[in-house]
């Protein structure tokens, strides 16, 4: 059966959102002549669609760092009694409150074949409201168990409400066995001066792979910063769309990938300034070792009555290998006439004399590589403004380093 | 006995010879001067004791005072050779963004800790110890914050060199033009910090283009380096006759 007949047989009649399972029945998978695809080629990593198989999901063990709120998710599905923070599921009651609210946010990832393929799926829609300001950070842990269904797929919506202020983290774990194909969504809709982050740390199983879409509606002096933290995976690919949709509307996207052996990660962001006097900015780093792959794909668009617009996009990539290579592809889309656009994007090796200089000074040339990636990589990881939430991510960023090999 | 010696060393790079048989004792407490014209291998000579990667050794031998024996280093690690008591202070000071100095410099004092089996430092107490350092060379706090030489002025990565060299606190001190491009203030003050640590126990390398350095520190011994060779060595006189002749008359006398 190809891929549109294995989804069509276990989705239709019970799609969540019959029109995006009529767009991903048209299109299929993204294959390589999809330009946001042409590095990846996705239908090699698909196991047959079987939802059938769905396992079993509950909780081994449950570790609660008392600096968070924590909410759990296993193989996609929110387990209640272990979360601190009510998540409700998305339906047809609540589901105008999110969705009816601001049509925009469906023209989100529209035509992105994955993503429609997420909201083809009933199972796992959930919706998260943010009210206030946090005392402390979130962390939304996703755990995967290798029992798992060879499929798992989840939608978080998350109204961040007017004047709240609120750092998620998004974990994703994996037993190292598992081996499934993990297809998500996040999408927020931040009303006026609502402040919101959000931080993917995916450490998963060597034998995974992730796709994860993140949308974000961002109303007048709202202020949206995500963070993308690869490190582990066999394929991560994150498909980001954000549009800044009001006056004073900022945000920021950066990401991280850290890849050894035959990993590949693949990155495409999509900032959207739709109304003057908006700001954007973003940082993305990749370090490859082995065989590894990093791509991104940046474009950003200034539409024509979005003056005075300031918006800047770096994308580094540092090779500890021969055989890792890196792809960058900045664009810029402007139809309007008075903005500030930067973007950039350099590929290079760890520099000779830098590690010579740590020598020189007594440290092994092992460990110098390794404090040089290191600082490279925090650069991300610097960026991320609460406090609690920053020492995470270095923690979780330090117990994974990719092992540096000499050459 | 000698805290270095080195015999009959040739080295070269990319197939290149640039020292061509060089001998050079240095015993605790001496200060020497290698000077000669441009492209006579003087920096050479000092990353090659340091153990630069990029020099291959070809001949001779450099011998180390490690624990009271002579070792020949010459293939140890450029690492290696910094735990045993070498220091290298850079002629351009290779800037780090995204590590601190005081990380790095913490980081290189705990490896030298480590080798020498002595306590580790905590952050706080390293800093401590560090702000001890720093009137020595006019720097102020602000430098431990800032990553490693960047943005500094040539004067300040040089005053750095010498911060990191009294923190390491070498048996023998390389310094590889570390009075180029100074201003006079700012020469007096790298002057200061060699002269602070200068002892009968430790000893001092100094490359340098200019006689002005050997106004502020005095050498026991000048070396005139030309072609990859040592051709003339003397007291610190020889630095005032070169400053009044140029190297031309050592250069003929030497064919």
């Amino acid at each position: 059966m190809s891929i549109q007949e294995q989804v069509k047989s276990a989705l239709s009649g019970n799609a969540f959102d019959e029109a995006s399972l009529e767009k991903f029945i048209e299109s299929g998978l993204p294959t390589k002549k999809n330009e946001l695809w042409k590095y990846t080629n996705i239908e090699k990593y698909w196991p047959e669609f079987d939802l059938a198989s769905q396992a079993p999901t509950e909780l081994s063990s449950v570790d609660k760092d008392p600096n968070f709120s924590h909410i759990f998710f296993v193989n996609g599905q929110f387990q209640a009694n272990e979360s601190d923070i009510a998540v409700e599921v998305l339906n047809e009651s609540n589901r105008d409150r999110f969705l009816g609210a601001k049509s925009q946010l469906k023209e989100l990832l529209a035509d992105e074949p994955v993503f429609n393929l997420v909201e083809s799926q009933a199972k796992n829609q959930y919706l998260l409201e943010l009210n206030g300001v946090a005392d402390k950070p979130v962390i939304i842990h996703n755990v995967y168990s290798s029992k798992v269904a060879k499929h798992s797929s989840a939608h978080l919506n998350v109204i961040a409400n007017a004047n709240s202020e609120t750092t998620i983290i998004e974990s994703h774990t994996s037993d190292d066995d598992a081996q499934s194909f993990i297809n998500n969504a996040t999408s927020f809709y931040l009303k006026g001066n609502a402040q919101a982050t959000l931080i993917k740390m995916q450490t998963l199983g060597a034998q995974t792979v992730q796709v994860q879409n993140i949308r974000a509606l961002v109303s007048r002096d709202a202020n949206f910063e995500s963070f993308t933290i690869d490190i582990g995976a066999k394929l991560s690919r994150n498909n980001i769309s954000i549009r800044l949709d009001g006056e004073g509307a900022n945000c920021c996207a950066h990401g991280l990938y850290t890849l050894q052996n035959d990993q590949q990660s693949d990155t495409n962001s999509f900032i959207h300034h739709n109304r003057p006097h908006t700001e954007s900015s973003q940082l993305y780093k990749g370090i490859m070792n082995d065989k590894s792959h990093g791509i991104f794909t940046g474009l950003i668009r200034v539409e024509k009555d979005a003056q005075l617009i300031n918006s800047d996009q770096l994308n580094k990539n540092l090779l500890l290998s021969k055989g890792a290579h890196a792809h960058s592809r900045p664009q810029l889309e402007i139809y309007a006439d008075d903005v500030k656009c930067a973007h950039g994007s350099t590929t290079g090796q760890m520099s000779d004399d830098q590690v010579f200089y740590f020598e020189a000074r007594g440290v092994s040339r092992e460990k110098a590589q390794k404090l040089l990636a290191q600082a490279f990589a925090y650069d991300v990881i610097l960026k991320i403004k609460n406090k609690t939430a920053r020492i995470y991510a270095q923690n979780i960023l330090e117990q994974n380093f990719i092992a540096l090999k000499s050459e | 006995m000698s805290i270095l010696k080195v015999e009959n060393l040739k080295a070269s790079v990319e197939g290149n010879e640039i020292l061509k048989g060089i001998n050079l004792e240095v015993k605790p407490g001496e200060i020497h001067a290698i000077m000669g014209p441009n492209g006579s291998g003087k920096s050479t000579l000092s990353k090659v004791i340091a153990g630069h990667p990029d020099y291959e050794v070809t001949d001779g031998s450099i011998e180390l005072n490690i624990n009271g024996k002579m070792q020949d280093i010459a293939e140890l690690e450029a690492y290696e050779r910094a735990r045993d008591g070498v220091f290298l202070g850079f002629q351009y000071p290779i800037e780090v963004p995204g590590v601190t100095n005081i990380g790095f410099m913490r980081e290189s004092f705990n490896a030298l800790c480590e080798h020498q089996g002595a306590d580790l430092m905590d952050e706080e107490e390293f800093r401590t110890f560090v702000k001890t350092k720093l009137p020595t060379l006019s720097m102020s706090e602000e430098f431990l914050d800032r990553a490693v030489n960047e943005g500094f002025s040539g004067g300040e990565k040089k005053k750095n060199e010498i911060l990191q060299m009294l923190i390491m606190n070498p048996r023998l001190a390389l310094l590889d033009e570390t009075d180029s491009g100074l201003d006079i203030d700012a020469l007096k003050i790298v002057a200061n910090g060699v002269n602070s640590m200068k002892s009968k126990f430790n000893s001092f390398i100094l490359v340098t283009h200019y006689q002005r350095l050997l106004d502020y520190i005095q050498p026991d011994f000048v070396h005139v380096l030309y072609k990859g060779k040592i051709i003339k060595s003397g007291g610190k006189e020889l630095a005032l006759e070169l400053e009044k002749r140029g190297y031309d008359w050592l250069i003929e006398e030497s064919k």
